[in-house]
Formats: C-alpha cells, sequence, structure tokens
C-alpha cells in the first residue's frame, strides 16, 4: 500500500510541472499580446498626431508660397486679381496658427520651433503687406526696395528650415514607434509560436498518460472483477460448505453449499453471528460443541472438529459434518476474521456404520466356524488316537500305519484352521480393542504358549525391555508368537538362539527379531509373506500363513514389516510400528 | 452330562473310566432337556439331582450359558459341581462362565492325552466337594 502511494507521488510531479510551465507560457503570451496591442496602440496614436503634424507644415509652407505668389503677380500686374491666392492665404492663416497652437500643447518637444515659426509668418506677412500697399499706392520702386532688401527670401527660408526639422523630428518619432510596435509584435510572435509548440507537446504528452491511465484502471477493474468473479464462483462450486467471519464472528460470506446445509439464507445469514448459524452438538450426548471458528478466531490457529459432530440447521435438521476453521490473516499480520469448511459426511457416516456391522457380522461368522469345524475334528482325531490304544492287536501293523496317517491329516486339518482363524483374526474388526499395549508382556505371553516347543528345541530366548504401543492385544500376541514360533521351527543342527532388540526411529519402534536358524534364499526373502508360500515340505509342517497373518496385522496399525538373512547363519524379521504418540484434542488413554 | 456330540458322550465316558470314576451317568442332548431335568428334580423329591454336571457351552436349542444360570436358581440343584467342556478358547466364554458359577473350564483337546486328563480334573473335583461319592 505504501509503495504505491509514493509511486502515485512520482508520477505525478512532471504532471505538476507540465501544468505549471504551461500556465507560465499561457500567461507569458497573455502578457506580451498586450504589451504588443499597447505598443501598436500608441504608435498608431502617435502617428496620427505626426500626421497632423507633418499636415499642418505643408499647409503653412503652401499657404505662405500663395501668399507670396499672389504677390508677386500683383507687383508685376497691378492687377488686383493676382492677389486671389493671397488674400485666400491671409483668410487661411488665422486658422493655420491655432492648429499650430494646439498641437504645440501636445508636443512639448517642438511647442519652441512652432513658437519661432510665428514672429517670422507675422513679419513676413507684413512684409508682403508692405510691398503690396506700396504697389496700390503705385510707387512700385518703394515695394522693389523693400523686395530687394531680400529680408522677405530670408524669413521664408528660416521658416522652411524650421518647418523642415519639425518634419524630421516627426518623422523619426513616428519611425521610433512603429519599429518599437514592430518588436514587441516580433517577440509575440516569438513566443506564441514556441509557446504553442511546447503546449502542444505538453498537450500530446498528457493525452498519452491520460490514455494510459484510462487504460490501467480499466485493467485493474477489470482484474479486480475478474478476480472477485473467479473467488466468487470458486467458492460458490465448491462441493463442500463455506462460511467466513469477521474478527467480531459475524458473518461476512456463506456459499450456497454452507446455505444448504445450515439451512440460512445468504441475506438473512451476513451480518449474523455464526453461532447463530452455525449450530453444532455432539452426535451422542446431544450437549453443544464450542464453535471452532471461536477458537481460531481467539487462538490465532487451525481448528479440525472432533469426530462424530452433528450440525443442527435452522429448520432442526441434523447432519454428521466434517470440518475444520482456520483464522484469516491481513497483510499486516492483523486477525481480520476466520473461515470455516465443512461438509456433510452422512454417506461416509453410514457406510462405516454398515462396514461396523458388516465386520461384526464376519467375526461372529468366524467364530462359529471356528467352533463348528474344529470340534468334530478334533474329536475324530481323539478318536483315531484311541482306536490305535485300544485295538492295536486288532489293527496289526497295517491298521495301525492307517490311524497314523489319519491321525497327521486331522493334526494338519486342524493347525491349518488355527492359522486361517488367526489371519481372519488379524482383521481389524474393532477399533476400540487398539488400546496401549506392553509389547513386553504379549513377549511373555508368547514365550509361555511356546514353552513345549522352546524346551523340546532347547532354545534360548532373550529380550531387551519392549514398550508399550497402540495395539489390540490379541495381535500383539499373535504376532510375537508367529515369529519366535517360525525362529523356533526353522533351525539348524544347533539348539536355537533368539534375540529380541528394539530401538527408537524418528516416531517408530524397530523390533528386531535374530535367529540362528536355516536362514532364507534372497529369492525368497519377499515371496515368504504371501500367503500360503511355503519353502518346505514335511520336514518343517505350517500352513504359510503365519508371516501374512504377522504382515497383515503389522500393515493393520501403519507399520511395516520385513526380514534379512543370510542362509545358512540366521535371519532378522523386522517389525516398525508407530510410536504411540500423545494426539491433541483427543483424551489421554489410561495406561494399562 | 449335558453334550449333544455322541462321539464326545463317548470319549468323556472313556476318561472318566480310565480315570477310575464310578459314577452313575445320565446323559442330556439339548439345553432345553437339562433345564427341565433340573426343573423335574426341584418338582420331585424322588428325582435323582446330580453331584457334578459336565456342561458343554454350544448346545442345541438352550446355550450352556442359559441352562448353568437357571440351575444356580433351582432349589434343589443349585450347588451342584459344573465343570464346562467345551472346544471353544475364547476369553469371553471362559469369563462369562465362570461369572455363571461354573467351577472348572476344561477345553477338548485334539490331543488324546489331554482329553483324557478331563477324568483326573473330575475326579480332583469330587474329592473336594463335601458330599460323599455314591457307594458303588
Amino acid at each position: 500500500m505504501t509503495s504505491d502511494r509514493s509511486r502515485g507521488r512520482v508520477t505525478r510531479t512532471p504532471e505538476a510541472l507540465m501544468l505549471g510551465i504551461s500556465l507560465l507560457i499561457i500567461g507569458l503570451i497573455a502578457f506580451l499580446s498586450y504589451r504588443s496591442g499597447e505598443a501598436a496602440h500608441t504608435a498608431r496614436q502617435e502617428g496620427r498626431i505626426t500626421e497632423d503634424i507633418l499636415t499642418l507644415d505643408a499647409a503653412l509652407l503652401s499657404t505662405l508660397k500663395d501668399a507670396e505668389t499672389g504677390q508677386r503677380g500683383f507687383l508685376l500686374t497691378g492687377e488686383e486679381r493676382y492677389l486671389d491666392p493671397y488674400n485666400a492665404a491671409i483668410a487661411a492663416m488665422p486658422a493655420l496658427l491655432d492648429r499650430m497652437r494646439a498641437t504645440s500643447a501636445l508636443r512639448p518637444d517642438q511647442a519652441a520651433r512652432f513658437t519661432s515659426i510665428e514672429p517670422l509668418l507675422t513679419q513676413k506677412l507684413s512684409e508682403l503687406k508692405s510691398t503690396i500697399d506700396f504697389r496700390r499706392a503705385k510707387r512700385l520702386p518703394d515695394a522693389m526696395a523693400i523686395v530687394e532688401t531680400d529680408r522677405g527670401k530670408q524669413y521664408m527660408d528660416e521658416v522652411r528650415a524650421i518647418c523642415a526639422e519639425i518634419e524630421r523630428v516627426e518623422v523619426k518619432r513616428r519611425d521610433d514607434f512603429d519599429a518599437a510596435a514592430a518588436a514587441s509584435a516580433a517577440n509575440l510572435r516569438r513566443v506564441s509560436v514556441g509557446g504553442s509548440l511546447i503546449l502542444a507537446v505538453f498537450l500530446v504528452l498528457s493525452t498519452i498518460a491520460i490514455f494510459r491511465g484510462i487504460a490501467r484502471r480499466d485493467e485493474l477493474f477489470r482484474r479486480a472483477f475478474a478476480g472477485e468473479t473467479l473467488l466468487a464462483t470458486t467458492l460458490a462450486g465448491i462441493a463442500d460448505g463455506v462460511i467466513a467471519t469477521d474478527a467480531d464472528g459475524r458473518i461476512t460470506f456463506i456459499n450456497p453449499v454452507a446455505q444448504k446445509l445450515t439451512g440460512w439464507g445468504e441475506a438473512e445469514a451476513n451480518g449474523s453471528p455464526i453461532n447463530r448459524v452455525f449450530q453444532i452438538v455432539n452426535e451422542t450426548t446431544r450437549l453443544k460443541v464450542d464453535n471452532p471458528i471461536d477458537k481460531a478466531l481467539a487462538q490465532g490457529v487451525v481448528v479440525g472438529l472432533a469426530n462424530h459432530t452433528n450440525l443442527i440447521s435452522k429448520t432442526g435438521g441434523e447432519v454428521p459434518i466434517d470440518d475444520s476453521a482456520a483464522p484469516l490473516w491481513d497483510a499486516q499480520d492483523n486477525l481480520i476474521g476466520a473461515v470455516i469448511v465443512f461438509r456433510d459426511i452422512s454417506a461416509r457416516r453410514n457406510a462405516e456404520d454398515a462396514l461396523r456391522i458388516s465386520n461384526q457380522e464376519l467375526q461372529q461368522f468366524v467364530d462359529a466356524a471356528a467352533h463348528d469345524l474344529r470340534a468334530p475334528l478334533g474329536t475324530v482325531k481323539v478318536m483315531a488316537q484311541l482306536l490305535a490304544k485300544q485295538f492295536a492287536q486288532d489293527l496289526g501293523p497295517s491298521g495301525l500305519e492307517l490311524t497314523g496317517h489319519i491321525n497327521r491329516g486331522l493334526e494338519r486339518s486342524l493347525n491349518l484352521l488355527e492359522d486361517l482363524l488367526a489371519f481372519a483374526r488379524a482383521t481389524h474388526f474393532d477399533e476400540s480393542a487398539a488400546k496401549p499395549t506392553s509389547l513386553d508382556a504379549a513377549f511373555q505371553s508368547a514365550v509361555e504358549n511356546l514353552k513345549t516347543e522352546i524346551e523340546a528345541s532347547g532354545a534360548i530366548v532373550t529380550c531387551e525391555l519392549l514398550p508399550t504401543v497402540t495395539m489390540d492385544r490379541a495381535h500383539a500376541l499373535q504376532l510375537f508368537q508367529n515369529l519366535l514360533g517360525n525362529a523356533l521351527k526353522y533351525h539348524g543342527d544347533t539348539p536355537p538362539r533368539i534375540h529380541v532388540a528394539v530401538r527408537k526411529d524418528n516416531a517408530e519402534w524397530l523390533l528386531s527379531f535374530a535367529d540362528n536358524g536355516i536362514g532364507i534364499a534372497h529369492a525368497y526373502i519377499e515371496e515368504i509373506f504371501k500367503p500360503f508360500k511355503r519353502l518346505h515340505g514335511d520336514s518343517h509342517p505350517g500352513s504359510g500363513i503365519g508371516l501374512s497373518t504377522c504382515q497383515k496385522i503389522v500393515k493393520g496399525y501403519g507399520g511395516r514389516i520385513w526380514a534379512e538373512s543370510v542362509p545358512g547363519a540366521g535371519s532378522t524379521f523386522f517389525v516398525a510400528l508407530p510410536a504411540v504418540e500423545e494426539e491433541v484434542g483427543k483424551p489421554t488413554a489410561a495406561a494399562g | 452330562m449335558v453334550e449333544d456330540n455322541r462321539a464326545d458322550v463317548f470319549l468323556i465316558r472313556e476318561a472318566l473310566n480310565e480315570a477310575g470314576v464310578n459314577a452313575e451317568l445320565y446323559v442330556v442332548p439339548d439345553g432345553e432337556k437339562a433345564i427341565r431335568f433340573f426343573n423335574m428334580a426341584d418338582a420331585d423329591d424322588n428325582a435323582p439331582c446330580p453331584i457334578l454336571v459336565i456342561l458343554d457351552i454350544n448346545l442345541p436349542r438352550k446355550h450352556g450359558g442359559e441352562v448353568l444360570r437357571q440351575m444356580r436358581q433351582t432349589r434343589k440343584c443349585a450347588d451342584a459341581l459344573v465343570i464346562v467342556v467345551t472346544s471353544s478358547d475364547s476369553d469371553q466364554d471362559r469369563q462369562q462362565m465362570a461369572q455363571l458359577g461354573a467351577n472348572e473350564y476344561f477345553r477338548k483337546s485334539s490331543e488324546f492325552r489331554e482329553f483324557m486328563k478331563l477324568g483326573e480334573v473330575v475326579k480332583r473335583l469330587l474329592g473336594q466337594s463335601e458330599v460323599p461319592p455314591p457307594a458303588p
């Protein structure tokens, strides 16, 4: 989250810079536009005044020339009509003088020149008037004398010079203003063009950034939506019931399977406390069972539900369930809620019940078969022996051999029957029979049962202190009896020496039954655990299922059995059994 | 003797003879008849009541345990000695019969020598009994 925020700030810095520069450019263009406009306006205004002054200048000179022209014509002809231009000029003069005075107010720098023109004009006009007056009085020579003084020309030249000076100043002023306006305009043009280019670039960049932002946002929306849809369809489609709660145990999510099992609709369940919606009782005691979600929230651990728990639905119906609850953590390791997953195990429960009944029936059948088959066989065998004993004379050698065959056949049948029954009983008919069982006690019982064989063969059987494991007592006895019995049976020329050792290997007890017997050929080291696999004929009688029974028993408790052997030197049978671990959540069974 | 198998009756008789047990032997072939036998002894003062009962467990009509239970409830035969003779070696049968008041449990062996030991067991039980054996 933090990194996202800083990434956002980083990407916004150039954007802000671009915006600032854009505003600056626009401001500059606006300022320069204003300045340029002002300059043009000033140039126009000043230009008009200059124009007026130039016009005035020209008008003044031409009026003076008109007056001179009229005077000359009159002086030469003496005819009054030649005085028309002179008269018109004299009439126009006051207005011109007025305009000159008004203009000089606008041009302080030219005012002295305008002022200096006025007396020259007065003197010039008075000279002209004097000559005209002399001519009118027919005193032409006087008039000519005045003309010949050349003062009139001097006045005229002075006026011309002043007017030229005024014109020069004005033209220069107009050119200056025009140049300033042009410079301002050029400045504006440059800034406008340059700024516009920069703005255009910025606009393109901004547009790209905006489109990218929109695309990214759309992608995020799409992903978020896809993720949510996937999650929703997954949880909805899952075959197990799923309920999630917040940290206060209030429901935030309930999937369709959970709705069906609890009988609560999505709308009414959301926001409700989990303990109202998810009520569980023990199958047999009918007592309320603690909600696993409470424990998951309180301890922050994953919680599995104890067996034989029923879920009470809203309508009062009951379903056997299997479940587990887990706490939910956010990225900062804050507990934000919990989720419980559960499933209807009616089918499995029914199958288990059926299997249990079937197993019980099988057990009864096996017990009945054991009795009903063994009893008559045993009776017949005793009869055969009785016959041989009491009627030995009558039977003769052939008859006695016959009863011997009968006797041995029956003995084989009885042994086979015993072993078959043991093999059948090696099945785990009843889980409750698996209690902590002392292997030491099993060893002692087996030795007791094999007393005849041990004494007959002169065997020495030794044993380390053996542990207690979770096992049916009858199975433990059968296992020891078969393995010790085998070691006693397959001995060589020397009396059997059998040693039972044990060591703890990780979570297993590793038992070893070592003998000094005839051993097993390598090729048969695995074959011997298969039912009815016999390696010997009548020399070592046996049913061939003793080791199969051992394997069945050991495997039933999650263990392993195998053999190692050196033919002629002896065999060692190994039995690995899970060590008894105290299981969490289950009461520890009392030892013994 | 409560025993349905005639071969076993023959062998048990043989074992008793071999051990020199001299007794008047009544044989009842099923559980129901055995119970009737004890009830008759109760009803009729002249009817005999056995000193010792040789009882099989797996009997037709009535289970050996049931026979024993009812016998222990009769007035006259409640204290008779009982030796269970059966081919069953199950712990459950042993415990049940002991609880119902059997004095001895003898497993029918398929070995002639072992089977014949039944005679000695019966003789020992009778010897312990305070009731003297009937005169020959």
